[in-house]
């Protein structure tokens, strides 16, 4: 049974195609990614799944849900967790209050009990110590609770993002590049980190990534996008091997690695 | 949650940051024992002028709920007061009901309001959420205030000061302890309301609100129930701004007065400190306890708006958290170097206490 699926999602910019008839469908506990050029559509397609954008025309379902009009945070309580390819954190707030903004979704206290400070606020907070405590020693990032955004490292700031949908406890968790802009060191530990959150959450992961070797050690099934059409699909060899995805995608990436070198 | 512990040792190293011991309750309760005593001693002007303070507080703690923790700028803060100030009249001196249920009524009666303009404004951002309030402002002024039978018309209404048992807070030292209480507790409400579910949301509608949406917050709400909230609070403040008055008037609650006076609060409570419910009674306090001394030195009228200005740019360059904020960097100062810290805090106030000194003898 597919967890989340989307048919037939249309999306134009005024001349430009961003979305072309996408059809994409992952199952419970599967991590799958996302490849494509860049301007492929691959972060637009993640607005249009957590509802920043609304398609023309098509259908979001999670769990056989249709969630196509749901607004974002109706779809993030319904269990969708995305990251940002730029990270969005609360900067005014130490790691430790933003995982506890993250907790949101467990709590149920009302402004009148927080106001009088009722029974119902003490246990409430009592709750999201106890999460935010058991989500930092899961990412291991009990050392930073108290440092701020602007304090860390922008590896460390994804891993604090990551703790942060984590939180949500997602059912499906959408990540945009979560390896761009950090260390080499870093990126490596991301690929084991990716599954210990699915078997540990049991979480379906379904990622965009431009760090090649990464996705695809880290996917069970790949898709490719290229002019907001979906271009292959398949196991992460069979998707290597196919020739538009070497035209359109592994082509130009050969190409820049010469140039670089 | 599993306790699993996935390794993340590939991240740079910090030192862990110990959060500040926390000697603050006496320095809290001596400052409280003087606000209640100071203005007793000095007679029944300087009560009236704390009670002013108080009622100010009361409702700069509206401007804080929705401005300070959700980052909307309302600018019709005195509408409500003006509902609370009529409803005061009627109930309180009409009807004869107890002060703290008239309270609890005009918060009730903000409710409706405030959820009609709500429903207009949550889905507006920044500059069009602030001119959104300023033109309700001024329609309810032209229609609800011009209404006679509520307001008393040209001649307004009087609102009579409470007497409980055997208390009569008619007097304005006796007043003053009666807002000075009010105050406490409702900065006591809100500051719970800081370490919340629906707190923290506000935090995060404030700071971004893509992220917050994205973590399952909902904007809109968050956004409604700050602005109820603050109206509500808004409204109690207009009960006891009417009881301090005891003549109430249209007119400063139609245009272009509610706007002018909506603006200043703000002013006020940046000046305070706008994260923190202390900020608007210390930005009161220091405001007014300012105005009444410049007040009395007449050839330095004129500069009040100059310095006021001035004082406002620098605490806007330096102190984003307002005086709140340089008296807990001073405190914190203090704790890490007594000696050092402790010169610093008596220069500020020796040259503070120079200031004033200077200019009531000036004055003389």
């Amino acid at each position: 049974m597919s967890l989340l699926r989307t048919e037939g999602l249309n999306l134009r910019f005024g001349g430009v195609v961003a979305l072309d008839d996408v059809a994409i469908s992952i199952d419970d506990g599967e991590i799958v990614g996302l490849l494509g050029p860049n301007g492929a559509g691959k972060s637009t397609l993640f607005n249009v799944l957590s509802g920043l954008l609304t398609p023309d025309s098509g259908r979001v379902t999670l769990s056989e849900r249709d969630i196509s009009r749901a607004l974002p945070y109706e779809r993030a309580l319904a269990g969708l967790g995305r990251t940002f390819q730029h990270i969005k954190l609360f900067p005014g707030h130490t790691v430790d209050e933003n995982l506890r903004i993250a907790q949101h979704r467990h709590l149920s206290s009302s402004t009148v009990a927080a106001m009088l400070r009722l029974p119902s606020w003490r246990r409430d907070e009592a709750e999201v110590r106890e999460r935010v405590d058991a989500i930092l020693e899961l990412i291991d990032l009990e050392r930073y609770r108290h440092h701020r955004p602007g304090e860390l490292s922008y590896g460390t700031l994804r891993f604090v993002e990551l703790a942060a949908v984590l939180s949500l406890r997602p059912q499906v968790l959408l990540l945009d590049e979560p390896a761009s802009g950090i260390a080499q060191r870093e990126a490596e530990a991301l690929g084991p980190l990716l599954r210990e959150i699915r078997d540990v959450l049991g979480c379906a992961i379904f990622l965009i990534e431009h760090d090649m070797p990464l996705l695809l050690s880290v996917s069970e099934r790949v898709y490719a996008l290229d002019f907001g059409k979906v271009i292959a699909h398949g196991t992460p060899d069979e998707v290597t091997a196919d020739d538009h995805v070497l035209s359109s995608y592994l082509g130009r990436t050969r190409r820049t690695d010469v140039a670089a070198s | 949650m599993s306790t699993k512990v996935i390794d993340t040792s590939v991240l740079p190293k910090t030192e862990r940051r110990r959060r500040a011991p926390s000697g603050t309750a006496t320095a809290a309760a001596v400052a409280l024992a003087a606000a209640a005593i100071v203005p007793l001693l000095l007679g029944d002007f300087a009560s009236f002028v704390g009670a002013r303070i108080a009622v100010t507080a009361i409702i700069g703690l509206s401007v804080i709920v929705v401005t300070g923790y959700t980052g909307q700028l309302s600018l019709m803060p005195y509408t409500f007061v003006g509902i609370g100030v009529f409803v005061a009249a009627h109930t309180i001196t009409g009807w004869g009901w107890p002060f703290w249920f008239a309270a609890a009524f005009a918060a009730l009666l903000s409710v409706p309001l405030s959820v009609l303009v709500g429903l207009v404004a949550v889905r507006l951002r920044g500059f069009y959420f602030a001119i959104a309030t300023l033109t309700f402002a001024s329609a309810v002024g032209a229609t609800l205030f011009e209404w006679d039978a509520f307001t008393g018309g040209q001649k307004g209404l009087s609102v009579a000061r409470p007497v409980v048992g055997p208390i009569d807070f008619g007097g304005d030292k006796a007043y003053y302890l009666l807002c000075l209480a009010t105050v406490l507790l409702l900065v006591w409400m809100v500051m719970g309301l800081q370490d919340s579910r629906i707190g923290r949301a506000m935090a995060a509608v404030r700071e971004n609100e893509t992220a917050a949406a994205t973590l399952g917050v909902n904007v809109m709400k968050t956004k409604l129930v700050a602005f109820v909230v603050s109206g509500m609070v808004a409204a109690i403040g207009g009960v006891y701004h009417g009881m301090l008055l005891q003549s109430v008037t249209r007119t400063p609650y139609q245009t272009p007065f509610v706007e002018a006076v909506g603006v200043t609060l703000v002013i006020l409570v940046v000046v305070g400190g706008m994260r923190s419910p202390w900020g608007p009674f210390i930005g009161a306090a220091i405001i007014y306890v300012q105005l009444e001394v410049f007040r009395t030195a007449l050839f330095l009228q004129y500069f009040i708006a100059a310095v006021t200005a001035v004082a406002f740019v620098v605490v806007l360059l330096k102190l984003p958290d307002g005086l709140v904020g340089l008296i807990k960097h001073e405190a914190a100062n203090v704790r890490r170097a007594p000696r050092r810290g402790g010169i610093r805090v008596a220069i500020i106030i020796a040259l503070n206490v120079a200031v004033f000194y200077a200019i009531w003898r000036l004055s003389q």
